[in-house]
């Protein structure tokens, strides 16, 4: 596995193209961290002119809660993992150096495995961005600080990571099927913003809720807000396990699904 | 058997509904400089392709070493088919720490082997600017690393100006000398001959011929004869005995002789009858010769 590692490594670190990409989406998923709780604030704004309450701002980075409302927000920019990993799936067949690197007696199920820790180790270098933003954010905001606040809630942590993870290998998957970039950005971005969705909207929840990327956002429901406090609404204030289970079983089916594509194809 | 590097028994392979490879069985042994000689199309890349695990026959197996293929085995193998492949952003250097860490063997030879193909000065820069020559240069460096006890080649000469052409032969030739099996595809008969011990010629899937290539080219040689009395020599030929078939080219006889009649014989009958040779030379059957009457006998 490290030998799969090392090789992985050499293939990214000199490129240029991947430093850009991590780079713009660390910059943008921090952007995104630093600036929601202004950004729903002035919803909440909006709203005090019209309810004769008193509305209470958002304590948006507050220990525990901050964990879980950077996990909610950042899983709305999965799509840019999915896309890096994509990108790097099919390079391997636009140059063909996938052909090439099992001619010099690369498996092709260890070839795969590299994608699969790929996708890992982007989706966990994701979630020690959000776990340093949230440190940070969390210590400046909370009020009355305890050591054991920070580490409650920390699960959904965990959540953003089989988030992503989940998520990146639908993309490897696509990549494998389709083979070129483009064409495979093109039919991701399609499951992931409209037909999923549509599904969505067709099926019962019953069986919606077991569609990959639903079950992905499922995970992590809408953080509880003072406001919706106020109005009765009640979210999930934990990750949902049975999400857990259907993402896991779904990463299985990817992996799996991508090893037969692989096992049986000529390059 | 110990020596048996390659054993291919009743490979088949087809794309649609074009058989591109026939029941193709074939040994190879160590040492031996294995030309796999055939037109375009004829079935030489999906071979390699299938000994090299990028394409999945139909049917049949191959056993390298002896033993059932595993992806480990091809770190004993090297291999170079058609176009050079690498990783364009990346430099000569990186590219081959790449497949050594593959092959998982150290990075120490990767300079000697860089040195060796004439690629020291551009070790460093990236592949995308590597003219044609230096990308094909590349990937031989490539083929070597890990010291492999067999070597793949498909194509190796091809698009290649004839300065490097040379250069590549030399290298092919040098490295067989050394006892590494060679395993090579080309559709050049002149290749194959020149660089090859042993040849099979394959033609739309089938195999048509395999054996020594010395052996092929040697198969009933021609004698070339010429003396001061054309007509004498032709009438001491007819009645000898030992001749097959005579046949007038330009200012010589081209002779076929019986099997067991060599050039010493007949110069020496000749001679006791007192025609005195000025010409004599053994003409072999070219490869190309016995090469395009099996493709037409299996194209009839």
């Amino acid at each position: 596995m490290l030998r799969l590692i090392k090789i992985d490594f050499k293939k990214y670190a000199y490129n240029r193209t991947f430093w850009i990409l991590l780079l713009t989406y660390f910059i943008l998923i921090v952007s995104v961290f630093f600036f929601a709780e202004k950004f729903l604030n002035l919803f909440v704004a909006d709203a005090k002119t019209n309810v004769p309450l008193p509305v209470p701002d958002f304590s948006f980075y507050s220990f525990p809660y901050v964990w879980h409302n950077l996990a909610f927000f950042g899983g709305f920019f999965k799509i840019l993992t999915g896309l890096i990993v994509v990108i790097f799936v099919t390079n391997e067949y636009s140059y063909k150096t996938i052909r090439q690197n099992v001619m010099n007696g690369m498996g092709r199920g260890e070839f795969l495995l590299s994608k699969v820790i790929f996708a890992g180790l982007l989706s966990i270098s994701a979630a020690l961005v959000l776990v340093i933003s949230g440190l940070i954010l969390g210590l400046v905001n909370t009020p009355e600080l305890r050591f054991s606040l920070i580490f409650t809630n920390i699960g959904f942590i965990a959540a953003y990571f089989l988030e992503l993870f989940s998520f990146s290998l639908l993309a490897m998957l696509i990549g494998f099927l389709l083979r070129q970039s483009g064409l495979s950005i093109v039919m991701l971005a399609i499951y992931f913003y409209i037909a999923e969705p549509i599904l969505v909207r067709l099926l019962p929840d019953k069986v919606s809720s077991f569609l990959p990327v639903e079950s992905m956002a499922n995970l992590i429901d809408f953080p509880n807000s003072e406001l919706m406090k106020m109005f009765n609404v009640n979210f999930n204030e934990f990750v949902s396990l049975p999400d857990v289970f259907i993402c896991s079983f779904w990463s299985v089916f990817f992996v799996g699904m991508a090893y037969l594509l692989l096992r049986n194809r000529d390059f | 058997m110990k020596n048996q590097v390659l054993e291919i028994r009743n490979l088949r392979k087809s794309y649609g509904s074009l058989l591109a490879l026939d029941d193709f069985s074939l040994q190879v042994n160590k040492g031996e400089v294995f030309g796999i000689l055939g037109p375009n199309g004829s079935g030489k890349t999906t071979t390699l392709g299938i000994l090299l695990d990028i394409i999945k026959p139909d049917s049949g197996q191959y056993a390298w070493f002896g033993a059932r293929p595993f992806s480990n085995q091809r770190a004993r193998i090297g291999a170079l088919l058609e176009q050079p492949l690498f990783y364009p952003y990346l430099s000569a250097v990186k590219n081959l720490e790449i497949i050594a860490d593959i092959k998982n063997v150290a990075y120490g030879e990767i300079d000697e082997l860089l040195e060796k193909v004439g690629l020291t000065g551009r070790k460093h820069s990236k592949f995308k600017t590597y003219s044609l020559g230096m990308k094909q240069r590349l990937a031989i460096a490539a083929s070597l690393i890990g010291k492999p006890e067999v070597l793949i080649l498909d194509e190796p000469t091809n698009g290649l100006d004839p300065r490097s052409i040379a250069e590549i032969r030399e290298l092919i030739i040098d490295i067989a000398s050394r006892g590494i099996t060679v395993l090579l595809a080309s559709h050049l008969l002149d290749e194959v001959q020149k660089i090859c011990s042993h040849v099979a010629i394959l033609d739309r899937g089938k195999l048509l011929h395999t054996g020594r290539v010395d052996e092929v080219l040697n198969s009933s040689p021609m004698l070339e004869l010429q003396a001061d009395d054309m007509r004498a020599l032709h009438l001491a030929l007819q009645h000898s005995g030992v001749v097959d078939e005579i046949v007038s080219e330009g200012p010589i006889w081209l002779v076929r002789m019986n099997k067991e009649t060599g050039p010493a014989e007949v110069n020496k009958m000749l001679t006791q009858q007192g025609i005195y040779l000025t010409h004599l030379a053994q003409r072999h059957k070219s490869l190309e010769k016995h090469f395009l009457e099996l493709v037409a006998e299996n194209h009839a």
